[in-house]
């Protein structure tokens, strides 16, 4: 869908709310992958997900077309809903260094080595990242969005964003060759 | 993130790729159907606006922003129809509330009324005048300052103050009627062109009467006879002064005596102005203005080849151009008084003794005793006699 399109499809559900379940129809799977990959249960992401589309719905008439996607306006709202939850569930979002290496030396040498190879390993080192840096990884590698787009959802500049995915991806390789 | 640094990051990207591809989210149907009625629900609940809510939030911000600037420049543009920009000079302003002290509650007392007015002191026009302004609305309102010696005229019911604002080298007539006398320098009319008097001044420095004032120089049968008019040398002290004449008496208005008393001032200086004894008192509407003027009606001078005809000798006389020379000059003297049928006779009484008569027309005027001396002849004796010959 162009953004002309897209942005015809919002300016009606902005007139008639009713037409806001086109867009609900479109995104939610998206929008629902990304909070799933961040909150730990379904009843979580469930309910972030759920108070994402309903501030959608309730804000919609705020938004503003600046030749973007709709879809990063959404995960704006998810991430916004995120943090939130973090912060309210008093999850780490610093990163523990020391953790991911304990992590990486386990004493279960074999076991340790068997993770390296396995994809869980992978995403257990990224889970012990900081939250802005799984948060511009997960963004670029896993929801595919641009750095204009990533810059629009987490409230920074496209220059900014590259500076912080490269510095996130030396991190990560760092944590993952220890 | 440029081709060198995706080659540096490739196998941590393709790993992150790999979990992402391994995800096996599961997507449950009945919530995405749940939160859709939900929203479904919440959007019926909004009622469907049948007009734009952001469009009319602008138009209604465009409206208070529209209306009001119109109505202040709709204020403004009346304010300034209505100001009074700048006031003549020495014009009286209306102050309503007597002032005691002008500099300083002539600003606290913006409605103070001036209940008349005085004449401008002449004698102070010298003194310079230094003026400060006071803001009233609308307009500004020029008071002399402190410094400036004020004329300051108490009624004698005591209740209001008289005010004048003296203005340097300014002429102020008052709005109370009275009459306008001009004492002008004398001035001489000899004679009168009929062109010359429809024809206007052109030179402002001439001397010559201005046409407003010698069109009241009309005959009392109303017809113009040409008469030359002779004016003296132009100077302050000998400007020119209407003699009254009761048979030249002519009307004018107000406004033809106040233009001709300025045509007649222009060419003088500034400076010798305020010397001049000048009181200006104006008339009635509709009153009329008597300018005496002296109209001395004379025949023009006649050269000696025309005045050689106006004498007549008795036979034997030989010396008639000399006689007629020595005649002439006593033409010239009386040629005021004389008409145009005047002649002279010359008899000769003895050998170098002539006696010449001044008749005009059948009265003599006079008798002239002449002597021949040497190759001249010179009159010794005459006699005034105003009979009839």
């Amino acid at each position: 869908m162009s953004l002309e399109i897209e942005q015809k499809l919002v300016e009606e559900a902005q007139r008639n709310p009713e037409r806001f379940t086109d867009l609900y129809d479109k995104y939610f799977e998206q929008i629902y992958r990304y909070v799933k990959r961040r909150v730990d249960g379904v009843d979580v992401a469930e309910d972030v997900v759920s108070q994402t589309f309903f501030d959608a719905f309730n804000y919609l008439k705020r938004y503003e077309f600046r030749g973007l996607p709709f879809s990063a306006w959404l995960y704006k709202i998810a991430h916004n809903n995120v943090l939130k939850w973090y912060r309210e569930k008093g999850k780490a979002v610093v990163v523990d260094i020391d953790e991911a290496q304990a992590v990486a030396h386990s004493d279960d040498v074999i076991v340790t080595v068997k993770l390296q190879e396995n994809q869980e390993y992978v995403k257990k080192v990224l889970e012990q990242m900081s939250f802005e840096d799984q948060e511009i990884l997960r963004l670029k590698f896993f929801e595919e969005l641009s750095n204009i787009e990533i810059a629009e959802v987490m409230g920074l500049t496209a220059n900014n964003v590259g500076v912080k995915l490269y510095r996130a991806l030396q991190r990560f390789k760092q944590l993952l060759n220890t | 993130m440029d081709g060198l640094e995706a080659r540096y990051f490739e196998e941590i990207i393709r790993k992150l790729k790999e979990v992402k591809a391994s995800e096996k989210i599961e997507i449950n149907p009945q919530f995405q159907a749940t939160l859709r009625a939900k929203i479904m629900a919440q959007a019926h609940v909004v009622p469907t606006e049948s007009f734009n809510l952001i469009d009319t939030v602008k138009n209604w911000k465009l409206l208070f922003t529209l209306v009001p600037s119109f109505l202040v420049l709709m204020v403004v543009a009346t304010q300034f129809t209505q100001l009074k920009l700048l006031f003549q000079k020495n014009e009286i302003v209306p102050i309503e509330t007597p002032v005691q002290n002008p500099p300083q509650n002539v600003q606290d007392q913006p409605n103070m009324k001036v209940v008349d007015s005085v004449p401008n002191d002449s004698r102070k026009s010298d003194v310079p005048l230094k003026t400060f302004p006071v803001k009233t609305f609308p307009g500004y309102l020029v008071m002399p300052s402190p410094e400036t010696p004020m004329k300051k005229v108490v009624e004698p019911t005591g209740s209001s103050t008289l005010l004048t604002f003296p203005v340097e080298n300014e002429i102020q007539i008052p709005a109370n009627p009275v009459i306008i006398q001009i004492d002008l320098p004398k001035i001489t009319i000899e004679r009168f062109d009929a062109g010359e008097f429809l024809a206007p001044i052109a030179d402002p420095a001439s001397t010559q009467l201005p046409s407003s004032v010698r069109n009241q120089i009309v005959p009392e049968n109303g017809v113009l006879q040409p008469v030359q008019t002779s004016v003296p040398t132009p100077a302050i002290e000998q400007a020119p002064r209407l003699i009254e004449d009761p048979q030249a008496n002519s009307t004018a208005t107000q406004q033809d005596a106040e233009a001709s008393f300025k045509t007649l001032m222009a060419p003088m200086s500034q400076e010798a102005l305020p010397a001049m004894p000048l009181h200006f008192q104006p008339l009635d509407n509709g009153a009329k203005l008597i300018i005496p003027v002296p109209v001395i009606v004379k025949e023009q001078a006649l050269d000696l080849v025309v005045f050689s005809q106006k004498v007549t000798f008795a036979s034997g006389i030989r010396d008639t151009q000399l006689l007629t020379s020595a005649l002439y000059p006593e033409y010239l003297k009386q040629k005021a008084t004389l008409t145009a049928d005047f002649h002279f006779e010359v008899v000769q009484l003895r050998n170098n003794i002539f006696e010449a008569k001044l008749i005009e027309g059948r009265r003599l005027i006079r008798v002239y005793k002449l002597e021949k001396r040497g190759d001249n002849y010179i009159i010794f004796g005459e006699s005034e006699v105003g009979g009839r010959t």
